[in-house]
């Protein structure tokens, strides 16, 4: 915290005459401003630029005039900002806890929690959301089980409205949420809180005033990359919601394949960015980007602060001593009524850590539930109970040639999607949260502004730049696509655990005598590992995860395993969709556990 | 400092890294995935592909010696067509299960290929279900579908309306479908009369003072097709109006669910060749062969659509036939929708009717 000054190793006011110095400084950001600039930036452009010029050619403001001309384009922009604020702050406080118990246990209880934590992020988006229909339908699970206890006598009305897209939304992003935050906070030095306690702090006094302020660059990671992912979510909304949750992504989608007006498709997309960028310009003020992107020193130094920038870093400085200051006052509080004998290390407090960390990790469990006893159904649908056993689902997974050819494209696009976002992306990270430049946080929203838009307005734009360049119908183009997607997981994520990096180490080790080159491999690779091994799997999973780019650029034969799921699922969503999922829970989960009794054996010797 | 996650994760990741390196270098990355000597077809995907296979792609091949591949394609392909006849980079040949609007659409957009319309099978389809660029190979009825063991007395659209009949209502979330059921909730005759009423901006209030109505009622407005079939099998909703195979698919599940096709509404859906497409005469060779009665029945088999060659129903199993909407008693009950009245008010009718699912 207090090491701001040291962070930046080269002066904010370097000498600008020396242009290769310039460079040097430079090229951890051009892999993934190149990548961008080609893949992302190019093409489209050129689709939104036909939202501001007519058929001949002439600059033509049209789009935009029928955007203000009803309310419709506002209040679903308003829709959408609100249903992706909901729920990020539900992700944010139900996550926390979580993260915060996975970083405080044992490494091998840790591994068999991240199992449970990452299931939504193995089954298919379609598949998780006709498993919460089962359970919160009017006469699903839950509501027959509340009737049999009698608890209610109607049965609630838990889906088709705000609440059931809440569940479905917070289920699907709490893993992101829950793993940016914990590979924050497991690079927190946990001295500095056994230094606190040694200087006479109770345990709230030193969490709420020592941890809590050094795990914020998680939960701003966390949020952001939170409210971006469910701003273009629409699936959900769609079939959890009622048509209240409208979602921007649907009327774009809508514009494109419907109407084929991309022109005024380009038009909904352009307000979309704008908005977004104004909320995040307003949450880099306010709050300070500087949670993420290093140094408060960030804000000072630059000449040109107006009033507003002052008063709203001003504002955010103060808002997070504040949380802290109330968080230690309730803590506080709490413990003098009901504990007046000093703390002990893993008593009741851990209690407490435990049963709100299980209590999220069963919600994010539970629909799992459901979907491994439907894969054995004897029924041809998605009901519930299943009736009967049956192996013919596995059986139909097992004896199609098509399925296992998809699984194993997903696999190795996932994992090539995965490497590559790493390695452009690592870089740049470093970049953006170790060095001082201006328009820093204009370069961030440039990166994010592929996840703020719907995937079909990039996978158009790629159709036809790939089509000078003959990348259409191959892996290689999928691999590219998927990673202007999945950059900004790795970017966001890299920098959150960057901002806890005490670079003095680096210092230490060169004074020792190690070059570069050791330095990153024994000295920062070690301590950033988490960051980039949660990277890398926010990376695979989006694209393991990926529909509309699968669709479009990888158009011919060769089909990708959510192509399949989503094609079988056209008209009759079938039980071969829950034995698919269930088939990935035990390959992933036997991984993991493989994993981890190699670790535990080779830790032993 | 803590240990950062634990061992084990790097191993894993040490694991993955290396097959993900190796992926990147493996050649398949760069192989297109489009074959040579082959008809590539794309299809709605799921039971549609099932069902073409066995009616249409495999005794093709059998018949012609050319290979036919299947790929699935978005619901709305129009964007998929734009872009393939715009860069001339083709993924397939030829799509079937096209709506007949969405072809008057791609015409319109200059996005296909005239057919070949000749030989008797194809003369054999009706006039209002084929034209130039387009072959109808089945209809679809937007019938209404209900519970029989929670719902009795079901009339037509307008017990929708009833309040008498107790039970959840669903609706589909899209303007033309909820249009067209209101107003023939509100008396009006199906057919010519609906676009008669609608010719006026009363009429376009009279449709949704109706909606006012029922939009309490309401408890599922489904959006995707599935969703239509989920919500009338785990009874969320007990009368709800959908596709007719959607309820059939129900039926079939052991689910009493019931239709009434009297006033439903039907599309035809077939075959369109994109503009340009290099294998185009093989394509329309396909089409053609599609277009016979046998090959029609065969395709009804795994798909409760119509077949559009009424000599199909030759072919077809006696008990299967009545769940079919081109069965004449079923057919008698139904009129077509107007695509071109529709194709001229969509725009208009999606915004009003999305900002007034909205208010």
């Amino acid at each position: 915290m207090s090491d701001t000054a040291l962070r930046a190793p080269l002066p904010a006011r370097a000498d600008s005459g020396l242009r290769s110095a310039k460079f040097r400084r430079l090229w951890p950001l051009l892999p993934t401003s190149i990548f961008l600039l080609i893949v992302f930036l190019i093409p489209v452009s050129q689709l939104l630029w036909l939202s501001i010029v007519d058929a001949g050619g002439e600059i033509n403001l049209d789009h935009y005039e029928r955007l203000f001309s009803t309310t419709l384009y506002f209040n679903v922009l308003k829709n959408t900002f609100s249903i992706a604020l909901w729920t990020t702050l539900i992700c944010i406080v139900a996550g926390y806890p979580v993260a915060y118990l996975l970083a405080s246990v044992s490494p091998a209880s840790r591994s068999g929690l991240l199992i449970w934590v990452m299931v939504p992020f193995w089954t298919s988006f379609l598949v998780r959301s006709f498993a919460w229909m089962l359970l919160l339908g009017r006469d699903g699970v839950l509501n027959q089980w509340m009737a049999s206890l009698g608890v209610i006598e109607q049965p609630l009305k838990l889906m088709y409205n705000f609440f059931g897209v809440m569940v479905g939304m917070s289920h699907a992003m709490l893993p992101i949420a829950i793993l940016t935050m914990l590979s924050v906070m497991q690079s927190i030095n946990p001295n500095l809180t056994r230094a606190a306690s040694t200087l006479g702090a109770g345990t709230s006094h030193s969490f709420w005033r020592i941890y809590f302020p050094l795990s914020l660059p998680g939960v701003a990671a966390a949020g952001l990359l939170v409210f971006i992912t469910a701003m273009g979510f629409f699936i959900t909304p769609t079939l959890l919601g009622s048509p209240r949750e409208m979602m921007m992504a649907q009327l774009i989608i809508i514009q494109i394949e419907e109407m084929l007006n991309w022109g005024f498709a380009g038009a909904i997309s352009v307000m979309l960015l704008v908005a977004a960028f104004s909320i995040f310009y307003l949450f880099d003020r306010v709050l300070g980007m500087s949670a993420l992107t290093g140094g408060a020193s960030y804000g000072k130094s630059r000449g040109r602060d107006g009033l507003l920038s002052r008063l709203g870093s001003d504002i955010g400085r103060r808002f997070i001593a504040g949380i802290s200051w109330i968080g230690w006052g309730i803590g506080h509080g709490f413990h003098m009524l009901f504990r007046p004998k000093y703390d002990r290390p893993g008593g009741q407090r851990m209690t407490a850590r435990w049963l709100v960390g299980l209590a999220v990790i069963i919600f994010l469990a539970v629909p799992t539930f459901f979907v491994i006893p439907l894969s054995f159904s004897e029924n041809s649908f998605f009901g519930w109970p299943p009736r009967g056993f049956s192996l013919q689902w596995y059986e139909a997974y097992f004896s199609s040639a098509i399925w296992q050819e998809a699984t194993l494209r997903s696999v190795g696009v996932g994992l090539s999607t995965a490497m590559l976002s790493v390695v452009l992306g690592t870089p740049a990270a470093f970049f953006l949260s170790r060095q001082q430049i201006a328009g820093k946080t204009a370069i961030i929203a440039f990166i994010l502004s592929p996840i703020i838009l719907p995937h079909i307005v990039v996978a158009v734009a790629l159709f036809y730049a790939y089509s000078y360049v003959g990348l259409i119908g191959t892996n290689i183009g999928l691999v590219i696509g998927h990673t202007v997607f999945t950059l900004p997981y790795v970017i966001i994520t890299v920098m959150a655990v960057l901002k806890n990096y005490d670079q003095r180490l680096d210092q230490a080790a060169w004074t020792l005598g190690a070059d570069q080159a050791r330095t990153f491999r024994y000295i920062t690779f070690p301590l950033i590992r988490t960051g980039l091994i949660t990277a890398f799997l926010f990376a695979f999973v989006r694209s393991f995860d990926e529909l509309t780019i699968a669709l479009f650029v990888s158009g011919g034969i060769a089909t990708t395993l959510p192509r399949q799921m989503w094609s079988e699922a056209l008209l009759n969503i079938s039980p071969t969709l829950a034995a698919v999922s269930t088939l990935m829970l035990v390959f992933v989960a036997a991984i993991i556990l493989i994993a981890e009794f190699v670790g535990r054996r080779s830790r032993r010797r | 400092m803590s240990d950062t996650l634990n061992l084990s994760r790097r191993t894993l990741i040490k694991g993955a890294m290396t097959a993900g390196a190796a992926g990147v270098a493996l050649p398949w990355l760069w192989r297109p995935s489009q074959a040579a000597q082959t008809l590539v077809c794309a299809d709605p995907g799921g039971a549609y592909t099932t069902a073409f296979k066995e009616a249409f792609y495999e005794p093709f091949t059998k018949e012609t010696g050319i290979a036919v591949t299947s790929v699935a394609r978005r619901g709305y392909p129009a964007a998929e067509f734009k872009a393939q006849v715009e860069t001339k980079s083709y993924n397939w040949d030829l799509s079937g299960g096209i709506s007949a609007d969405i072809a008057d659409f791609l015409k319109k957009s200059d996005l296909v290929e005239d057919l070949d319309l000749g030989g008797d099978d194809v003369a054999a389809i009706p006039a209002n279900m084929k034209t130039p660029f387009f072959v109808g190979n089945g209809l679809y009825t937007f019938i209404l579908a209900y519970r029989s063991d929670r719902m009795k007395n079901v009339k037509s659209f307008a017990s929708l309306w009833d309040k008498e009949l107790p039970g959840g209502r669903g609706m589909r979330r899209f303007a033309r479908d909820s249009i067209e059921v209101a107003l023939r909730a509100d008396g009006v005759a199906p057919g010519d009369d609906i676009y008669k009423v609608l010719s006026t901006a009363e009429g376009w209030d009279r449709a949704f003072k109706k909606l006012d109505e029922i939009k309490p009622q309401v408890q599922v407005w489904w959006d995707s097709a599935p969703q239509s079939t989920q919500i009338i099998q785990t009874g969320e909703v007990d009368i709800c109006p959908m596709p007719n195979a959607r309820a059939q698919t129900a039926i079939d599940n052991g689910v009493p669910v019931a239709i009434d096709w009297e006033g439903g509404f039907y599309s035809v859906e077939g075959w369109c060749i994109p503009k340009g497409a290099p294998k185009a005469d093989l394509a329309r060779q396909f089409v053609k062969f599609c277009a016979r009665a046998d090959r029609q029945a065969a395709y009804t088999k795994e798909l409760s659509n119509g077949p559009t060659n009424p000599g199909a129903y030759k072919f077809i199993d006696e008990k299967r036939a009545p769940a079919l909407p081109s069965f004449p008693d079923n057919l008698a009950k139904t009129v077509a929708v107007n695509d071109a009245f529709w194709g001229e008010h969509k725009a208009k009718a999606d915004v009003r009717f999305s900002e007034w699912l909205l208010s």
